[in-house]
């Protein structure tokens, strides 16, 4: 038997090898997310491993809670002496760091997404740089550098260079180039060292360390001296071994990156592999069709049915075995596509070498032969229920318990699917069990739709096909005719692409949405003139404030501080949860509130001590009423009373709640704003303010100096970038089913010799056969592309009224469906190019000659 | 009805196909294989000619070859007044719609199209309405009038076949070629048929090829030709089945 299945695939090599490379390409994605994520992981722990190699213990201030960027209160540098008069610790050294870049000739040197950091030298053993030129900085002025920044900018130990700090622009020289552990580069990232006393005045940190680290004597383990300098700490310091503290960074990097990343590649991935499923059930059902003969043959001569469906079941296995192990050699060289793709957009995240975890290979083995077999099954299985009379006979009728049953298990598929869909995206619970939810909801419903779609494939042809038939005559009939012929068929190869265009479609949707959104919030909300923010990851030096306070030509200027908050001891939810810190004598003219409960700008008046103004979807969900008293507190662990002075809405940029910015300050650790807002003069010359402002900012690089207008259409750009990311990763799919559809024309073409035979015997010309294919391939495709994009705007619709809280509103992209609706031709077009030659290339005698 | 041969072929000078000196070799060296040895044949205009032999005589290649369906290794073949072997695969395609008609033992229509689609087929290929009235005349003519909107699955073979006939003739082709048209069909369904082509011969001035080795068929014939070994044997009028059946003993 098993030689009889090889035998059969050998004999349907291109048709094999077609539905192989669906299996492949999802298997890769798969593999090759696993792989990415992995380097990822591994080469912050190996960053992470090195900083800490001298440390045998480490005291940091504890984070209540929050995101990895959140920010605990700096420690007293008082705390160094009283760690080192611990029994056991043989030194004892504080590290404090901050966001600095170098200026080179005017030029700021750093890359937009990596960061560049200024951290004081602690000294040995604790100091992970070790100088390859030159010596570490030892006094006022000096600095080391990072050999990878130094080599690519060309920096030579004795050169004199800009260090942009909180302080401003400071005059240095470069006096080491070192590399930090064994390693030139930490991820991109753009290392300085200097002294400690250096960096504090740098960054207006005086008396101040971010950590403190200690070495043992020999003989004192490194956690018997965590337990003991715990005893002289206070509770709200944090005390750990080097090893653990290492493990803790580099954990809280990677779920802060990979918390996000590694479920959105793998559920873009799993997409891939639902198409992929769809061209093997297909593949294999036409297939079998094909071999009914053959298999009531079998059956005649004496076969059991149990073997008629291990030997499909068995094609299956090898076809899935062989093309999961490409996947998983592919998966590698996905995982190198990834990371030049996140580097392409300005996602560049550090990375060591690749490796083959044994989960990446169970997994994409697992689900690439698991898939292949569930997909195979049901075609199996038809393909026993043929009696041989009946095969003999001729193409037996479908079996009429499945035809009626068909409908009902679409509609109680696409029913189940949307509830979990519905449930995922309104219901409470876990953020994981919704997101699993919506996922399992969503494939049910391309299942669902997919069974249902074989309806609607008659008049979606006839629609479709009325342009190609008006053009091309009678191959334009032809191709919609043949398209409409097993309308299960189409149906199935439609889905496919139904799939990948339908993800596209959603993502396009929700995007315009959020831009039209923000957008609106920004044209509505924002009256001021200029914005200042940071580039990149540095902060916005609080400094910069009191450069701006003095520009002749502005009318009123605030900062915006932005921290995350918890309220009243309730957990925290990152998008809605924050504190904003402001200027509140200045924020009038800058930002127009739409205000709620007879709110006023008069608030703003009273917006002082503990007052504070709330956002309405804030304020809804902590059960908030204008005068209540509620309790604030940030990760820094500070805690703060506040009281509901009036209610706005805005839930897209000033979230959460507003106060002064002397509040602020008690309440955070944070020392830098996110940015300023800037209102001229009436009678000032946009321009002449705008290089007042530029020139004000020139000690601080990191800012960057927007309009209103263009800040507007720089955050639409990064959505844009995000989206296109996204784009990228499913373009996967939509090739998967482009192959697809190449898979089931090549099986159409060969059904339909005869038919191709006598058109040319008659007078068609190659071109006209080539058309007759090729236009079946785009009336399929068209199938595929309408169904996606009523799934996609559908799916679009449920989620942005998921997030209606948020102020998202629908808005449906006309022009960019038209696009995806071209994008579908075009993959139809192509699909078709090799089958519609194999169509013209009929040779007329064999053709008409067979039987 | 009876299915009365005329006595005497049409004689005239002006041919509507002509082969010259026609060679079909299979294989090379050793191993070839003639499937015609050097046939020249003339087919005058508004004639219907039959093409008898065993199997393997060269009968089916040779029509092949006459119609542009294949490509003769030696000698040429003239359709209307145009050579066939200095065309193009293109040129040979738009002859092949334009000049000749086809009619197969299997039918082969498109299942896709009904049965007035089919026949009007070789024209809207072209880019071609078919002339209204002549459709007309030939749906009449092969008695196709309230079966005409059906499929061919909705057909018998009979039908199919009349449909097939119809659609050869809707070009108003200078030549149908017919493959065994009856080959597939019961006596009664035959008989329909063979009528049908007789009639496009005298009321239309059809020019008709049709290879058979159905005595009764070439009995309707009004010229027959003998192949065997790929050469022509015998080129005779029209003849009765009984005569022809003794012929082909006494070539057998």
């Amino acid at each position: 038997m098993i030689a009889l299945v090889l035998r059969g695939m050998g004999q349907r090599r291109l048709r094999s090898a077609l539905t192989a490379l669906a299996v492949v390409l999802g298997v890769a994605m798969i593999a090759g997310t696993y792989v990415q994520t992995d380097q990822i992981r591994t080469a912050f722990e190996d960053i992470q491993a090195t900083a800490n190699q001298g440390t045998d213990a480490v005291v940091r201030p504890k984070k209540e809670f929050g995101a990895a960027w959140a920010m605990g209160r700096p420690l007293p540098e008082s705390l160094i002496e009283r760690v080192a008069e611990v029994p056991g610790v043989a030194r004892a050294a504080g590290q404090l760091w901050d966001a600095g870049s170098l200026v080179v000739d005017g030029e700021r040197i750093a890359s937009d997404y990596a960061p560049s950091t200024v951290m004081s030298a602690p000294g040995a053993p604790f100091d992970p740089t070790k100088p390859i030129e030159g010596r570490q900085p030892a006094g006022p002025g000096e600095v080391g550098v990072i050999s990878q920044t130094a080599e690519k900018e060309h920096l030579r130990v004795g050169q004199r260079v800009g260090l942009a700090t909180r302080t401003g622009l400071k005059e240095v020289t470069i006096v080491g180039i070192f590399e930090y552990g064994d390693v030139a580069s930490v991820g991109g990232a753009t290392l300085i060292t200097a002294t400690l006393e250096q960096t504090q005045e740098w960054f207006d940190r005086d008396g101040e360390v971010m950590s403190v680290m200690a070495a043992g004597e020999d003989g004192v383990s490194p956690e018997t001296l965590a337990a003991r300098i715990r005893q002289v700490t206070t509770p709200d310091l944090e005390v750990m071994t080097g090893t653990a503290d290492a493990q803790r960074q580099a954990d809280d990097i990677n779920d802060s990156i990979g918390g996000f990343l590694t479920p959105m590649l793998l559920a873009l991935a799993g997409a891939a592999v639902l198409v992929g499923a769809f061209i093997i059930f297909n593949t294999f059902s036409i297939t079998v069709a094909q071999r009914t003969r053959e298999f009531a043959l079998l059956r005649a001569l004496g076969s059991t049915r149990r073997q008629i469906v291990a030997a499909v079941a068995g094609e299956a296995l090898v076809l899935g075995t062989i093309a999961s192990g490409l996947g998983l050699v592919a998966g590698l060289g996905f995982a190198k596509l990834l990371g030049a793709l996140f580097d392409a957009i300005g996602f560049g995240i550090p990375r060591s070498a690749m490796e083959l975890a044994p989960r990446t290979i169970a997994v994409a083995l697992g689900v690439g032969i698991g898939v292949t077999l569930l997909a195979a099954l049901v075609p199996a299985l038809r393909a026993t229920r043929v009696t041989p009379v009946q095969a003999l006979a001729g193409t037996p009728p479908a079996s009429p318990r499945a035809r009626r049953l068909a409908p009902w298990a679409a509609a109680v598929l696409s029913v189940l699917g949307l509830g979990m869909l519905l449930s995922g995206l309104f219901g409470g619970g876990a953020a994981t069990a919704r997101m699993g939810s919506m996922a399992g909801g969503a494939v049910l419903m391309f299942v669902g739709i997919a069974l249902m779609a074989r309806h609607i494939v008659r008049p979606v042809a006839a629609l479709a096909g009325w342009p190609l038939e008006r053009a091309f005559h009678t191959p334009g009939r032809l191709a919609r005719e043949n398209a409409m012929r097993n309308p299960g068929r189409t149906a199935t190869t439609a889905s496919a692409l139904m799939v990948g265009l339908g993800l596209v479609v959603f993502v396009a949707v929700f995007a315009a949405g959020m831009k039209a959104t923000v957008s609106d919030s920004f044209d509505r909300l924002m009256a001021s003139d200029l914005v200042v923010t940071s580039q990149s990851m540095e902060p916005l030096p609080n400094a910069a404030g009191e450069a701006l306070a003095g520009v002749p030509g502005i009318r009123a200027v605030t900062p915006q501080f932005v921290d995350q908050i918890e309220v009243n001891g309730e957990p925290s939810d990152s998008v809605m949860d924050i504190i904003n810190g402001v200027q509140p004598a200045q924020l009038a003219p800058v930002w127009a509130f739409d205000w709620r409960k007879g709110g006023s700008d008069e608030l703003l008046d009273r917006l002082t001590g503990s007052a504070a103004l709330v956002e309405e979807q804030f304020a809804k969900t902590h059960g908030l009423e204008i005068g209540e008293d509620f309790i604030v507190q940030t990760p820094s662990g500070a805690r703060v009373h506040l009281q509901a002075l009036g209610e706005y809405r805005d839930p897209m940029l000033m979230q959460g709640l507003v106060v002064e910015q002397a509040m602020f300050e008690r309440a955070s650790a944070l020392v830098d704003p996110f940015a300023y807002y800037i209102k001229r003069s009436d009678r000032t010359e946009p321009a002449a303010v705008r290089r007042a402002v530029d020139d004000a900012l020139a000690p601080f690089p990191a800012a960057k100096v927007q309009t209103t207008d263009e800040y507007r259409d720089a955050i639409g750009a990064r959505l844009d970038q995000m989206v296109y990311l996204l784009y990228a990763l499913l373009a996967m799919s939509v090739v998967i089913s482009l192959f697809g559809i190449a898979n089931s024309l090549f099986l159409s073409v060969h059904e339909r010799t005869r038919e191709f035979g006598l058109l040319r015997a008659i007078g068609a010309t190659r071109t006209q056969v080539r058309r007759v294919v090729r236009y079946e391939s785009v009336i399929t495709a068209l199938i595929g592309g309408l169904l996606g994009i009523v799934i996609g705007l559908l799916f679009g619709y449920l989620m942005t009224a998921a997030l209606a809280d948020l102020g998202l509103t629908f808005s449906v992209p006309v022009a960019q469906l038209a696009g995806f609706l071209v994008l579908a031709v075009v993959v139809g077009v192509l699909a078709a190019v090799v089958p519609a030659r194999r169509g013209a290339r009929t040779d007329i005698l064999e053709a008409l000659h067979q039987e | 009805m009876a299915i009365t041969a005329p006595t005497s072929a049409a004689i005239t000078t002006e041919a509507v196909v002509r082969g010259h000196a026609l060679v079909k070799r299979y294989g090379e060296g050793a191993a070839a294989v003639d499937a015609l040895r050097g046939v020249d044949v003339e087919f005058a205009p508004g004639t219907f000619t039959a093409i008898m032999g065993p199997s393997g005589s060269g009968k089916s290649t040779l029509m092949h070859i006459l119609a542009g369906l294949d490509r003769a290794t030696e000698g040429w073949v003239e359709i209307d007044g145009t050579r066939l072997d200095t065309l193009s695969d293109h040129a040979l395609t738009l002859l092949r719609r334009r000049r000749v008609g086809f009619i197969f033992q299997s039918y082969n229509l498109l299942p896709v199209l009904n049965g007035e689609e089919n026949i009007a087929l070789p024209l809207r290929i072209g880019g071609h309405e078919p002339d209204r009235e002549w459709l007309d005349t030939l749906i009449d003519a092969v008695d196709l009038r309230d079966r005409i909107t059906h499929r061919p699955a909705e057909m018998s073979g009979g039908q199919q076949q009349r449909v097939a006939v119809a659609r050869a003739l809707i070009t108003r082709p200078a030549v149908v070629f017919a493959d065994e048209p009856t080959g597939n069909l019961d006596s009664a369904s035959s008989h329909e048929v063979l009528e049908l082509l007789r009639r496009a011969v005298d009321d239309f001035g059809q020019t008709i090829v049709m290879v058979t080795h159905d005595a009764t068929a070439a009995a309707v014939a009004d010229r027959l030709l003998f192949l065997a070994d790929g050469r022509i044997v015998r080129d005779h009028a029209g003849m009765r089945v009984e005569a022809i059946l003794d012929l082909l003993k006494g070539l057998g």
